[in-house]
């Protein structure tokens, strides 16, 4: 698990500030700042930060790979972190 | 442990209609170094990453102990693979990498406590120098509980120290695990690996002997090889005739490997000098001023017992910085000085490289300015003089001497630019030039020392026209405790007939008398109490002849092949000597003598060359008795308890003593085949019964 949170972290690095710039952005045309971030960071964020790390830190992956983690088990547990921070997000924001 | 075998098979992979492997199988076993070489773009990495899973082909079969795998990263325990690029993340710690990467807390202590990364654990992965983090990644992946690691250019434009470090690392981990590696840097992947396999237009190519990477035009003639007159047309004139078979039989060289004899004069340190020791060796000499210059410095350094104290790791760095290709910096303070803040704390690799390059130049010059100092001493032969005033002149240019002069560790804050333009540009040939004046030495300090511990000595020239050779206390060096033998050979005796039982001695007294000439033609010493040669054209020799299935030359056409080219090679060049031993072996006793006492009829009408023919079939002798100009020489046997007794000492007459039968009834080959026989019998009876 430390490993996939290394990439989870690796990921966020262009994701965060992207979601962020988002939400700023967002709140010029009326939309809530954290929703718009935490949209963005499951959606176009995250595609983002994924095809950068593609073409920037291909060779990175062999960290992984060389722990036997493969591409698409590294991206569908993040993407499963970011969806539970969302929903965690979205059902808190309901009860209070 | 068990084995465990990798086997890549029917790998095919294209790229367009650009098809880059086609058809690959290799297998590699625990215990095992593979070593795969190729040139650029022949599909090396591609082939590594398609073994490990990650670049993708239909056409591919990777089984590991016979299972396939489509993924081999996927399966865990299995292999371990090293990118050309760095791949650690950036932004932690090594002790963090470590922690996260490796999960055995005995093989994660083991990574800490490295000599060579404890220093650094603090540091982020992007302040290593180049070879610090290609050692780091190694030393990670060997420590996975994998079987098979695959490294992808593990020695690529790192510096000297760690080429050899991550050699060591692959060395110490190889007994249980097996490693594939492939790299531009072919003497490393030599060295470190145990097999070598050529990528070559798709396919596989195995290679048994490091020649062959010449003969598939992988590497240029000359790089393992003996250049021949028509590869060279430069020395063309004045080298001396040694042909590959020669080579073989006189187990010259074989990439000097224990056992040939280019191993027992290897001892130099360095490995420019190594390349010029081996260069040596490969390019015998007609030229008398060459040969007798040579010897002399041998001869000064065997007497004078000088030893150069080298510190080889920093003339292999030197060596390296000045060749190497990365951008030479602007004789400039103020960039100087921003290169130095810059890297301060995070030195890149490049300025790692320069900076240390600098000091271990500035080392190497006052080395030598230091071995002036020794030689000075000495009564030099006008060769070694010439060299050493050449090194004190060079040594005295402007440029050179100033650097030595304000040199110190702390000037490189403003002058780093300024050194390392003079000595990668304006200076660079002046750096190279004492190089290689260094590994000259050295080499001939190398072949000293094994002329001191093989009890060697310097061959004396004979400057005639008329061929001759004469060796007292003749010896074949890679035996322990040889027996020694004198021969003369002139033209008026230039056909030696050698006659003796089996094993008597006359193969190794005829490799002996080869080498001493071959050595000889070096201006290298002869294992020998003296010997007086002429100049001669060449050496050629039919010792240890095999069929050609290639070819498809059966062992006696062989022989008629190799007669014929010496009849040729007399034909074209005066002075040549032949040995050969039990010519026409491989055909009926009567055609040997017909053609053994035809051919050496031949021979001695020719007498500006020499001869020595061994046989068995002794009856030429009477033939041939007519004849001035042959010496009969012979090893004899003496029998004890019905047990032949060998003396090795060389004798005038002809031998008849007929051995073979006698050690065939020793090894009691009869005594086995009657009780196969008798097992055989009993076997059947319990089968008839049952």
């Amino acid at each position: 698990m430390k490993l996939i949170l290394l990439y989870y972290k690796e990921l966020h690095y262009f994701n965060l500030p992207f979601s962020a710039l988002l939400g700023i952005s967002g709140l010029a045309v009326g939309l809530d700042f954290l929703s718009t971030f935490i949209v963005s960071s499951i959606t176009v964020g995250f595609l983002l930060s994924v095809y950068f790390y593609e073409i920037r830190y291909a060779d990175r992956y062999y960290f992984y790979f060389n722990r036997g983690i493969s591409k698409l088990k590294l991206l569908t547990i993040t993407y499963l972190i970011d969806v539970l921070l969302l929903i965690f997000y979205f059902v808190t924001k309901a009860l209070v | 442990m068990g084995k465990h075998e990798l086997e890549a098979d029917s790998i095919i992979k294209s790229y367009g209609h650009i098809k880059v492997l086609s058809n690959v199988y290799l297998k590699c076993s625990t215990g095992e170094v593979l070593g795969i070489l190729g040139r650029n773009g022949c599909g090396k990495s591609t082939l590594l990453k398609i073994i490990y899973g990650t670049e993708h082909t239909h056409d591919k079969s990777i089984r590991v102990n016979k299972r396939v795998y489509s993924k081999l990263y996927e399966a865990r325990g299995l292999a371990a693979y090293l990118p050309q690029k760095a791949f650690l993340p950036k932004g932690i710690s090594l002790r963090r990498i470590a922690a996260i990467f490796i999960d055995a807390k005995d093989k994660r202590n083991e990574i800490l406590n490295d000599k060579r990364i404890s220093k650094h654990l603090n540091k982020d992965v992007s302040e290593l120098s180049g070879g610090e983090l290609r050692y780091f990644e190694v030393l990670l992946l060997v420590n996975l509980p994998v079987k098979f690691i695959l490294l992808d250019e593990p020695f690529s434009g790192i510096e000297p120290l760690y080429r050899e470090a991550i050699k060591e690392l692959i060395d110490q981990h190889s007994s249980g695990k097996g490693f594939i590696i492939t790299d531009h840097d072919y003497r490393n992947i030599i060295e470190a690996s145990d097999r070598i396999i050529l990528l070559t237009n798709g396919s596989c190519k195995p290679i048994e002997q490091l020649e062959q990477l010449e003969d598939l035009k992988y590497l240029p003639v000359g790089t393992f090889t003996a250049k021949t007159n028509s590869e060279d047309n430069e020395i063309s004139e004045l080298s001396f005739l040694a042909d590959q078979q020669t080579l073989k039989d006189l187990d010259l060289f074989e990439n000097g490997t224990p056992g040939s004899l280019l191993a027992l004069f290897d001892q130099v340190q360095t490995k420019g000098g190594r390349e010029v020791l081996h260069k040596m060796f490969k390019t015998p000499s007609q030229n008398l001023n060459v040969l007798k210059s040579r010897r002399d410095s041998i001869q000064f350094f065997y007497a004078s017992k000088t030893q150069l104290l080298l510190d080889s790791k920093q003339i292999d760095f030197v060596e390296y910085y000045i060749t190497s290709d990365i951008s030479i910096s602007k004789d400039s303070k103020l960039n100087s000085f921003i290169s130095n803040i810059e890297n301060r704390y995070r030195v890149t690799n490049d300025y790692y490289i320069k900076e240390t390059g600098i000091e271990k130049t500035i080392g190497f010059l006052n080395y030598l300015n230091s071995l002036l100092g020794e030689f000075a001493k000495e009564n030099l032969p006008m060769y070694l003089s010439k060299v050493l005033y050449e090194i004190e002149e060079t040594l005295g240019k402007e440029e050179i001497r100033r650097i030595r002069q304000t040199y110190d560790t702390n000037s490189g804050i403003f002058y780093l630019g300024k050194y390392d333009c003079t000595f990668r540009k304006q200076a660079k040939d002046d750096i190279l030039f004492l190089l290689n004046c260094l590994y000259e030495l050295e080499a001939y300090a190398s072949i000293a020392t094994a002329m001191s511990q093989y009890n060697l000595v310097c061959p004396e020239y004979v400057d005639s026209t008329d061929p001759m050779v004469e060796i007292g206390g003749m010896f074949h060096p890679s035996i322990v405790t040889p027996v020694s033998n004198d021969i003369k050979m002139s033209p008026a005796k230039n056909l030696c007939f050698l006659t003796g039982a089996n094993m008597s001695g006359k193969s190794t007294f005829l490799k002996s008398f080869g080498i001493c000439v071959y050595l000889a033609h070096l201006g290298f010493p002869v294992p020998a109490k003296k010997m007086s040669t002429s100049i001669f054209n060449g050496l050629n020799t039919t010792i240890n002849l095999s069929d050609d299935i290639n070819k498809g030359y059966s062992h006696f056409y062989s022989e008629v092949k190799r007669v014929k080219d010496a009849a040729l090679s007399i034909k074209k060049n005066n002075k040549m000597i032949f040995i050969f031993d039990e010519l026409f072996r491989g055909t009926s006793v009567k055609d040997a003598f017909d053609a053994s006492f035809m051919v050496t009829s031949g021979f001695l009408k020719i007498h500006l060359s020499l001869f020595l023919i061994s046989t068995h079939i002794v009856e030429i002798a009477t033939e041939l008795k007519e004849h001035e100009n042959v010496i009969f020489k012979c090893f004899q046997t003496k029998f004890q308890n019905d047990m032949p007794v060998y003396d090795y000492k060389l004798k005038d007459g002809v031998s008849k003593e007929s051995l073979g039968l006698v050690i065939v009834k020793n090894e009691k080959i009869l005594e086995i085949l009657k009780e196969a026989a008798e097992n055989q019998k009993r076997i059947e009876e319990g089968n008839k019964n049952i």
